[in-house]
């Protein structure tokens, strides 16, 4: 059983757990820890996830989807990692297609979205981090140079997820320099790199503490048709708010999934663990902080959901950062308590791979750091919202 | 072939708690389409698949069961009725509401679950059948049609039976009979936006049983322990050896 607490769900949105619960009873523990071991991408649950018309979420109803919202797409990833499982490895989907049905062309959408949908090609990978740029995005150095009706791309990333389990692929490039623009964020484009550009990159794979496909990558001369810009040249950063804040909002969700399986654990244990003759649980140096930890699930849970409703809604895209980005920055914070919390708990036992914290205790990890580090969300709320001096 | 399945909301019996007296706690428990009712969709939309048909999902219920009505709208369910006014569980009046209802109907099949994850009581199906005067095949984990004849395999203790029986007939289905499908992401949101019918059905529930008391079984656990674990397996050895027998 999962870990269950008290929201407000729509019907149809119960029936979507139901069904999702359904699929991870196929799915325990044990294929997880096993994929953890091999270091491999899930196929056969991503395969599972299809079948049930999970990549659907996202889609617009007028290209065959259901057209549902980030509200929708966060239950189900909150509830993969409650299980114990981890939506790392496809969630770059959902975040995608997003930014497609807000600014790709009718021409693409009607090329990628039902095949999306039904799983023959996939888009999880998004390039946007380099080596040379960091946390500073606005300089990065990828560039795409026109000629006649192409672009040619030349740059390197570092981390892009999922590009060798990805037909399609997003790739952030300057198509003006950063020392050319007064604004540091103009002059950035997106592109959308498809199986004829994914067979000319380079990548290779970087070894991870956990299970996570993430890639060294080198754009060479990649020659790329005007017709994947998505939208307008050189105001790709404004787009990018569209795949940033959802993917905040998700990650948060995987961040409460997390936190609930951690709190379900390490309640249980603290029950049936006898030292000294009762359970441990009987501490309060051992119960409260469970019970802390949920307490803070409820209250990140519903920041997520009010930064969701919000985007749901169209809402002002600033305010649904600053949503965002505070429900990404607590919830990861609060799960890597959470997962520290059930090491303690478990005592020796966390640290013995059987048990299965360990595994999650190095997932739980990544999330203070990517997709931004905590201490940027700091600097954004800081300098942007509540306006005190840049320190950046 | 006009196929109704019955349907059954319960609570979801995975987070039923017992107070300190080992009685049940009710209040605030989320519902859930009973898992034999789930079964018996399944088996009602495989025929469906298979031989063609109409299916009717028919619940009593109140104005919360729509759920469970979608629910089965999305595994394949062409029209939903809810029977509005239960109160509690009791076999006799669930039989009399549903009677009253599908009496004209003409269905040719009448599928439900053999027993339902909360009450177990395993009434309805026969009251239903000796109300209805049309034969009951019970405990079903088969049901082929040939001409406007079924053939189910029932489970019995020792052995199965195969039973051929002319249409109509009502149908309690074993939970072997089928894995219930999960709905898919499109089919929720088309079973979201389909109409689903509310009767008031006035249930009578001025004869029902008084119920005295209602607590959980307590189990009391052995807690033997051996300090020398020779002696340990030794008894374990033995009494899986029993247990085997
Ligand atoms: C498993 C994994 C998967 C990833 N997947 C993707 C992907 O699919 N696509 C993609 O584009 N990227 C991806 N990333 C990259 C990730 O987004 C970056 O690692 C992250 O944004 C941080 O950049 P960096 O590693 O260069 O850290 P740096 O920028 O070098 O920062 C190092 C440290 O310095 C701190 N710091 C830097 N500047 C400041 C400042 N001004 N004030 C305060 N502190 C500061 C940071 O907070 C951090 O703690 C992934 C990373 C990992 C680990």
């Amino acid at each position: 059983m999962v870990l269950n607490y008290p929201r407000d769900l729509t019907e149809e949105q119960n029936l979507l757990l139901n069904s999702i619960r359904g699929m991870l009873e196929e799915y325990g523990e044990n294929y997880w820890a096993k994929l953890d071991e091999s270091h491999l991408y899930p196929e056969e649950f991503v395969k599972k996830f299809t079948e049930l018309g999970l990549f659907n979420v996202p889609i617009p109803v007028e290209y065959g989807g259901a057209g549902l919202g980030i509200r929708e797409a966060s239950l189900i990833l909150e509830e993969i990692n409650a299980s114990g499982g981890n939506s790392q490895p496809f969630h770059g989907q959902y975040y995608m297609s997003w930014l497609l049905s807000k600014f790709a062309s009718v021409e693409m959408k009607k090329k990628l979205f039902p095949a999306l949908g039904s799983g023959k090609i996939r888009m999880q990978s998004m390039g946007l981090t380099e080596p040379d740029a960091g946390s500073n995005t606005p300089e990065i150095k990828t560039f795409a140079k026109k000629y006649g009706n192409n672009y040619i791309i030349n740059g390197q990333k570092i981390f892009t997820s999922r590009i060798e389990e990805s037909d399609w692929i997003l790739i952030v490039a300057r198509t003006k320099r950063y020392d050319d623009v007064q604004k540091k964020t103009d002059g950035i484009s997106l592109f959308l790199l498809g199986p004829e550009q994914k067979k000319e990159i380079e990548y290779t794979r970087i070894k991870t503490m956990f299970n996570s496909q993430t890639y060294q990558v080198f754009i060479n001369n990649i020659t790329v048709p005007e017709e994947n810009l998505i939208g307008e040249e050189n105001r790709g950063f404004g787009y990018l708010m569209h795949v940033l804040n959802p993917e905040r909002i998700l990650i948060a969700s995987e961040s409460i999934g997390d936190m609930r399986w951690f709190i379900e654990k390490s309640a249980g244990y603290a029950s049936s663990r006898v030292v000294f003759d009762r359970p441990i649980g009987e501490n309060q140096g051992v119960q409260f902080p469970i019970a802390d930890i949920y307490a803070k699930m409820l209250s990140v849970s519903a920041l997520r959901w009010q930064a969701a409703s919000l985007y749901d809604s169209g809402g002002d895209i600033k305010i649904v950062g600053e949503l965002a980005n505070s429900a990404k920055y607590l919830a990861s914070e609060y799960a890597w308590q959470a997962a520290n919390v059930a090491m303690d708990t478990y005592g020796g036992y966390g640290v013995a791979v059987d048990t299965g914290i360990e595994r999650k205790f190095r997932e739980a990890r990544l999330y203070k750091v990517a997709p931004i580090t905590n201490n940027l969300v700091l600097s954004y709320l800081g300098h942007n919202v509540l306006n005190m001096p840049k320190s950046y | 072939m006009n196929i109704a399945v019955l349907i059954k909301q319960t609570i979801d019996m995975d987070q039923l708690k017992t107070n300190e007296n080992g009685e049940p706690i009710l209040d605030n428990l989320p519902l859930k389409l009973d898992i034999l009712s789930k079964n018996a969709i399944e088996a009602a939309v495989q025929l469906k698949e298979k031989y063609g048909g109409e299916i009717t999902g028919i619940s009593f219920g109140t104005d919360k069961t729509t759920s469970a009505i979608k629910e089965a709208y999305a595994m394949g369910v062409d029209t939903g009725v809810i029977l509005k006014g239960y109160k509690k569980s009791n076999p006799h009046v669930t039989a009399n509401v549903i009677y009253e209802y599908i009496k004209d109907k003409n269905f040719d099949i009448i599928i439900l679950g053999n027993q339902s994850s909360d009450s177990y009581s395993g009434i309805l199906a026969p009251v239903l059948s000796e109300k209805m005067k049309i034969p009951l095949l019970s405990n079903a984990i088969g049901i082929e049609i040939a001409d406007k004849n079924v053939k189910a395999t029932l489970e019995l203790e020792e052995y199965n039976v195969i039973q051929t029986q002319a249409m109509p007939v009502v149908i309690s289905v074993a939970q072997e009979i089928n894995n219930p499908r999960l709905p898919n992401v499109m089919q929720i949101m088309k079973a979201g936006k389909k109409e689903i019918k509310i009767i008031d059905a006035n249930p009578n529930y001025s004869d029902s049983p008084n119920v005295i008391s209602n607590t959980a079984p307590k189990s009391e656990r052995k807690r033997i322990i051996f300090e020398n674990t020779d002696d340990g397996v030794a008894e374990i050895s033995r009494l899986l050896r029993g247990a085997s027998r």
